[in-house]
């Protein structure tokens, strides 16, 4: 095998290992994820006259929020976890989304297997050429 | 027939009357919230403000009700201080030249409970358009609750919101941030009025 086939699929591993990683690193982050619902809480009264906790922000979605402090003890009417907006806003805490990490995840895991099929394509290529020119 | 006529009119008169003048606002700032909502593949954002002001009337009685009301759109806060100020440049809500958007409801139709469908107008980056969309309605006369809450007078909980394409107010998305913000966004108006 030339050094040049061996190259392609040392890129052909890089990639693979890069994919898998990617899968990983994703799958951790998403395990932690649950769906929400950010909401800005009443005052105690406020929400004694109105039978509302609060008013809701946004959709519900699925948020992986670090700070525990920013969950609130209520649920909301789809069992969805309450998140404080007032708190991730006062502490400068920009949850991270679901859908963020599937979206680029998505994007870097097909980046990887770019390379992969390149580098295990390039590999093979170069691999037969060399036989062939060998078996002349 | 000359009487019938006037006992119509002054029953009218009588429902008119009952029609009350809200002021935007409450003890708690907090609570008057006004929201930008956009929903894409990469990620959902939420814009916020509580710089909102404005006049509502309703009647109890016909459940009927106008409201004119505006939002600083300069104080809008996404959370990320760089696309706060993205908003507020030129390109996409020019704050400097066009500092508020206003919401002109005309007609509120009830559907029931504290569901109404509301129309009007919408005016933002100096565009003005009929909008339509939904609102839930909440009315509380004074009461001990009412006070209990630190508000002033009878209290209007309005909540409503309204789909609009941004191409339509002259708000382009810049090549940069497509796909990164809705084309379509939705605005959301959180509000306590009181009549004290």
């Amino acid at each position: 095998m030339t050094k040049a086939a061996k190259v392609f699929f040392w890129i052909a591993l890089l990639g693979l290992i890069g994919r898998v990683a990617t899968l990983v690193v994703a799958q951790t982050k998403l395990s932690r994820a649950e769906l929400t619902q950010r909401i800005r809480p009443y005052d105690k009264d406020t929400a004694a006259l109105t039978g509302e906790p609060g008013d809701a922000l946004g959709p519900s979605e699925k948020l992986i929020i670090d700070d525990p402090k920013a969950i609130l003890p209520l649920k909301g009417k789809e069992g969805q976890r309450l998140v404080n907006e007032e708190y991730l806003t006062k502490n400068g805490i920009y949850p991270l989304q679901a859908k963020t990490v599937e979206y680029v995840s998505g994007l870097v895991g097909y980046g990887f297997l770019g390379v992969f099929l390149v580098g295990l394509v390039g590999g093979i290529f170069l691999r037969s050429r060399t036989l062939k020119s060998q078996s002349r | 027939m000359i009487i019938t006529s006037l006992l119509a009119l002054s029953s009218m008169s009588l429902s008119l009357v009952q029609a009350k003048t809200f002021t935007v606002g409450g003890p708690n700032p907090a609570a008057q919230i006004f929201s930008v909502e956009s929903q894409s593949d990469f990620e959902d954002f939420i814009g916020t403000t509580n710089q909102v002001s404005g006049k509502l009337t309703y009647d109890p009685k016909t459940k009927t009700g106008t409201a004119n009301v505006s939002v600083k759109v300069g104080s809008i806060d996404t959370g990320i201080p760089l696309r706060n100020d993205h908003m507020k440049s030129a390109g996409w809500l020019d704050a400097e030249k066009f500092p508020e958007a206003t919401f002109v409801v005309t007609d509120t139709k009830s559907m029931g409970g504290d569901k109404y469908k509301v129309s009007g107008k919408l005016t933002l980056k100096g565009v003005t358009k009929s909008i339509a969309g939904e609102a839930t309605i909440k009315y509380f006369p004074e009461s001990s609750a009412t006070k209990g809450a630190r508000f002033k007078g009878d209290v209007l909980q309005v909540k409503g919101s309204v789909k609009i394409k941004l191409s339509d107010y002259n708000v382009v998305i810049p090549a940069p941030a497509k796909g990164k913000v809705a084309e379509n966004v939705t605005l959301k108006l959180s509000v306590f009025a009181t009549t004290g």
